[in-house]
């Protein structure tokens, strides 16, 4: 009787294929969760409007205010600097956070009637006149000032001052705080060696400086900064908001109150303190951390040898009230500032350009504003200027040095330049709101949003998502 | 002690044995006729039997006879005597003239007269008796005949019409002489009377020889007619006793052979050399002009047929061997092996008179030996059973040549393949590189050889099975790396996740999708080539390989010869 021969043949495939098949089974790699939506870093990537490698995140503003419907909202606006165009984000709208979703931009084309140098700088707005939730963007070079709102999409108002005349309107800008209600930005001008403030009413108005400053303001406006200041601090002005800018023909940080003499009913302005031999690339930043009321000031130079930011100098405002000397802040009789260096937090970031951005911002919202300082040059994971922030928490007594952090792209790229660019956006509206961290990286056009920083009272450390 | 139709029937079977041996033998040896020669002047054609006392010139073989006629007249005589045995004269008188009309001897008229006698037809026997004179006219008993023929004619004419049937009872006396012949002596019969009939016959007369007397009763159906031989002469009345052919065969043909009694020569004449004998003890000689005469005595007993063969270059007197084996077929050695098998079984053969040493052997069957004993004229018949052997062959022949056959899963050689198995049920496989093995059980007999046909047939390849099973294996092996990587990179998304410091662009976010995407598809790419191999490895068009196991037989030996030895092999034809 014959019997097949395939039996062995087959079963033994059927073997070898069966423990392929349980290896396999066994490591199956299931699917791979989604990362992008639980990152607590968000980052946001440059719309069409953009052309590759346009800088994208170089400049940065955070706007916050009521949409036309009177929802809270927060928004961030993103110019590649120097020419480029702009865009805005939702950030949060009443309390639904969608980040990354643009909503409008604008002077993507040389047809959009844009000057030229639009987007070099950029501040949130408010409101402006009937507008809400906008921006407004400096064109120094064309000695122009736009804004755009979101209520109002597609328009682009262009302000001018001093028609003919360079004024490098817009070199510098910064946000009033809603506690002025006489303005909603402070705008340099340095060409005019003057300061505007953007009223309520959309008109430009020249900031009146102190008489004392006659004769050293040429150049003033090149810098800005602006805080709050109680009455207390403000030397009787009311709804005064300490204005920090730089008198470069002297190389003095000037310390100015500025609010609404009650005596004639005007804006006026006072010199609170100023420090000398503030040479080179400044950069300034005014917040009250220790939330008495008082904000703090915190400049970082770059000069030579090196032109590169090396640390911060933090100056309290209260011991400024010194109307004929100034600081200097290189001699050993500078109690008063205090040096905030680069702190060796991750040994995989080699910390550079400490303090070539610096902003203010209360991330936890204890009421002390958090210093962010941010590294650009910092080398992360061996990848060459991919970039850092540092978060320095605020504190009654000052910055909490050894509770700083340091904020990094996850997978950092080379020259990525994280922190060229730092502002604040808020989040958890309306009633749990707070600042957010928003670094930009121009070298790799983008813009990274920290939601978890880790500062406590923040979300919480080691949280998978750190949204509010 | 045997009887007279005993006797008759022997030397009746005897002489159609014998008959059969003159014939095969002396056909095979020159085809030459076996009865008388014609005569020549000096030695005249004597057709009549001899006695002591009328020595005649025997005949010789009649030209043109056959080995079928010497064939037909034996199985005639043979039939004959059964027939006469058994009491059916009439029939036994037909087979006579059948055997008459094969081969002319007279004898076989003589012996239908015999049975004519025992049926009571007188005439008709007288006619018998009278074509035997005719035959052999010169015949020493020639006188005695005729007058049993007249004695028959005249009790023919007495008894017509027709004589009754009456039913006797006759008594056989057996008279054995001293020389150790045996003689019948006639019968006695007891009649009754049929009731209404007077029957007349005569009574038989008996004589009373002075040897022993050996007596038995025959219940016969017919009337017996008494007869009264004698050694020296016939009795007046009839002639029972059967006559004696002698039959001489020479090497080469053509010798002298005298028969004399005593200082009398009773026959002679040129070989091939027959004549009718009496009962006697003759003196036999041969003589050829390019041999040396050779002479033997021959003894020669009433109603037989004696055969003499005689080898003149060898000088001596051959006999006749016959062997008969169970199974036929078996290679028959006479005195060894050094001249090789002498026949084959059943074997017949005229062999030196004298003792000899038999061997015979068949393949599958152990060899039996016998010693036997040829005496001169005489005709031995052996019969030997064979036993078969306590092993048997496997013969496996296969389409593919150099295919390996296993035996019980033992390799025992290659196609074709013939050798030694014990009994029973066995696995056979047989296989070759490429093709698909064939398996069977096959019993195998004691003593005989089983014949496995198989055709193989060819595997079908398994290069694409095993490709694609390799690749699956390869693509399996793929997707396990790609999913550890996988692996590795969500652990590393997991950790940063959970420490707050996961960028949503992070690009191993995407990198460790890929790997999972990737891993995935390998995977199913791998279970999907995983199928087809095993599709491929059961897929199997062609056919199995197949065999026929066929019947036992037995097999054949053959002598194997060559320059260093000589031996036997098996042969086989497929």
């Amino acid at each position: 009787m014959a019997r097949a021969s395939t039996c062995m043949v087959s079963r033994r495939a059927v073997t070898t294929l069966s423990a392929v098949v349980l290896a396999a089974a066994g490591c199956l790699p299931g699917e791979i969760a989604d990362f992008s939506a639980q990152a607590s870093t968000r980052v946001v990537h440059p719309s069409s409007a953009f052309e590759a490698n346009s800088g994208f995140g170089r400049v940065l503003a955070g706007v916050y205010g009521v949409t036309a419907d009177g929802t809270h909202a927060s928004r961030l606006s993103v110019t590649g600097g120097s020419g480029t165009p702009f865009a805005s984000y939702a950030i949060e709208t009443g309390g639904d956070f969608k980040l990354g979703s643009e909503l409008f931009h604008g002077c993507s084309t040389p047809a959009s009637g844009c000057p030229v140098d639009f987007g070099a700088t950029a501040v949130g707005l408010t409101s402006f006149g009937a507008e809400h939730l906008c921006t407004a963007f400096g064109a120094p070079a064309s000695d122009e000032l736009d804004i755009a709102c979101e209520s109002d999409l597609g328009t682009i108002q262009a302000l001018h001052v001093a028609p003919g005349t360079s004024t490098q309107l817009g070199q510098a800008l910064a946000d009033l705080p809603t506690t002025s209600p006489w303005g909603v930005a402070l705008v340099g001008a340095p060409g005019a060696s003057a300061i505007y403030v953007l009223a309520p009413d959309t008109r430009l108005n020249p900031l009146p400086l102190p008489a004392s400053l006659e004769g050293a303001t040429f150049g003033i406006g090149e810098v800005l900064a602006a805080a709050p200041l109680p009455e207390s601090a403000s030397n009787g002005l009311t709804e005064a908001v300490l204005v920090v800018t730089r008198l470069p023909s002297v190389s003095r940080l000037l310390m100015l109150a500025v609010g609404i003499d009650p005596s004639v009913g005007s804006l006026a302005s006072l010199r609170l303190g100023c420090v000398d031999g503030v040479e080179g690339e400044l950069t300034v930043a005014a917040g009250d951390v220790t939330a008495d009321g008082v904000p703090e000031v915190f400049f970082s130079t770059a000069t030579a040898p090196t032109f590169a930011h090396l640390d911060v100098r933090q100056l309290d405002v209260t011991t400024l009230f010194r109307e004929s000397d100034c600081l200097d802040p290189g001699t050993a009789d500078d109690p008063v500032t205090t040096k905030v260096i680069c702190p060796d937090l991750d040994a995989s970031v080699a910390c550079a350009g400490f303090g070539e951005t610096l902003a203010t911002g209360d991330l936890d919202a204890d009421g002390n504003q958090e210093l962010l300082v941010g590294a650009p040059d910092s080398d992360v994971d061996g990848h060459r200027a991919a970039g850092a922030v540092y978060v320095f928490p605020g504190t009654s007594s000052g910055l909490d040095l050894a509770g700083a952090r340091v904020l990094a792209d996850s997978g950092p790229d080379v020259d990525a330049r994280l922190g060229a660019a730092l502002t604040t956006v808020k989040t958890g509206l309306p009633d749990a709101a707070h600042d957010e961290v928003v670094a930009g990286a121009p070298g790799a056009d983008r813009v990274f949003l920290f939601l978890c920083t880790g500062i406590p009272g923040d979300s919480a450390e080691g949280n998978a998502r750190c949204l509010p | 002690m045997m009887d007279l139709g005993r006797k008759l029937s022997l030397a009746g079977l005897l002489c159609a044995g014998l008959l059969g041996v003159v014939a095969s033998g002396v056909a095979s040896a020159q085809d030459a006729p076996v009865v008388a020669a014609p005569a020549t002047p000096d030695a005249p054609v004597a057709a009549a039997s001899a006695t002591p006392d009328a020595p005649v010139a025997a005949a010789s073989a009649p030209p043109g006879a056959t080995r079928a006629s010497l064939e037909a007249a034996r199985e005639h005589m043979e039939q004959g005597q059964a027939r006469y045995q058994a009491g059916d004269f009439e029939a036994a008188i037909h087979e006579f003239e059948a055997a008459y009309a094969a081969r002319s001897f007279s004898a076989f008229l003589y012996n239908a007269g015999v049975a004519a006698e025992r049926l009571g037809q007188w005439s008709r026997a007288a006619d018998f008796y009278e074509r035997y004179l005719t035959g052999d006219p010169h015949s020493s008993d020639a006188a005695d005949v005729r007058r049993n023929v007249d004695n028959l004619r005249t009790r023919a004419l007495a008894e017509q019409p027709v004589q009754p049937i009456v039913t006797v009872t006759t008594t056989v006396e057996h008279h054995v002489v001293e020389s150790g012949t045996e003689t019948p002596t006639g019968t006695t019969p007891t009649e009754t009377t049929p009731t209404g009939t007077t029957p007349t016959e005569t009574t038989p007369t008996e004589t009373t020889p002075t040897e022993t007397t050996a007596t038995e009763t025959t219940a016969t159906g017919t009337t017996p007619t008494g007869t009264t031989p004698t050694v020296d002469g016939l009795a007046e009345t009839t002639t029972q006793v059967m006559k004696s052919l002698l039959s001489v065969q020479t090497e080469p043909a053509g010798a002298t052979v005298t028969l004399r009694w005593g200082d009398r020569v009773v026959a002679t004449g040129p070989s091939p050399f027959a004549q009718t004998l009496d009962e006697g003890e003759y003196a036999l000689s041969v003589e050829h002009p390019d041999y040396r005469t050779i002479g033997e005595r021959v003894r020669v007993h009433a109603g037989k047929v004696y055969v003499v063969i005689v080898e003149m270059s060898q000088g001596h007197f051959l006999g006749y061997l016959q062997v008969v084996s169970d199974p036929p077929g078996a290679n028959v050695f006479i005195d060894g092996r050094e001249q090789g098998a002498a026949g084959q079984t059943p074997f017949r053969s005229v062999v030196d008179t004298g003792t000899h040493h038999l061997t015979l052997e068949r393949a599958g069957f152990a060899p039996e030996e016998r010693d036997v004993e040829v005496d001169v004229g005489a005709e031995l018949r052996l019969n030997v059973p064979l036993a078969r052997v306590d092993y048997g062959r496997l013969r496996v022949v296969a389409s593919q040549p150099h295919a390996r056959v296993l035996v019980d899963g033992e390799e025992v050689g290659e196609v074709p393949y013939e050798g030694q198995v014990s009994p029973g049920s066995h696995e056979v496989e047989v296989e070759a590189d490429g093709m698909k093995t064939f398996s069977a059980d096959v019993t195998i007999e004691r003593g005989q050889l089983t014949p496995v046909r198989v055709r193989l047939r060819p595997r079908q390849g398994r290069s694409a099975a095993w490709t694609t099973l390799i690749l699956g294996v390869g693509s399996a092996g793929a997707g396990l790396y790609l999913g550890m990587r996988g692996t590795d990179l969500r652990d590393q998304l997991s950790a940063e996740r959970d420490a707050g410091t996961l960028a949503s662009d992070d690009p191993r976010i995407l990198r460790g999708r890929l790997f999972y995407y990737g891993a995935d598809v390998a995977y199913g790419l791998g279970a999907l080539l995983g199928v087809f191999s095993i599709y491929y490895f059961l897929r199997d068009p062609l056919p199995d390989s197949d065999g026929r196991v066929l019947e036992p037989r037995d097999w054949a030996l053959s002598p194997s010869f060559d320059r260093d030895g000589a031996g036997a092999t098996l042969t086989g034809r497929f």
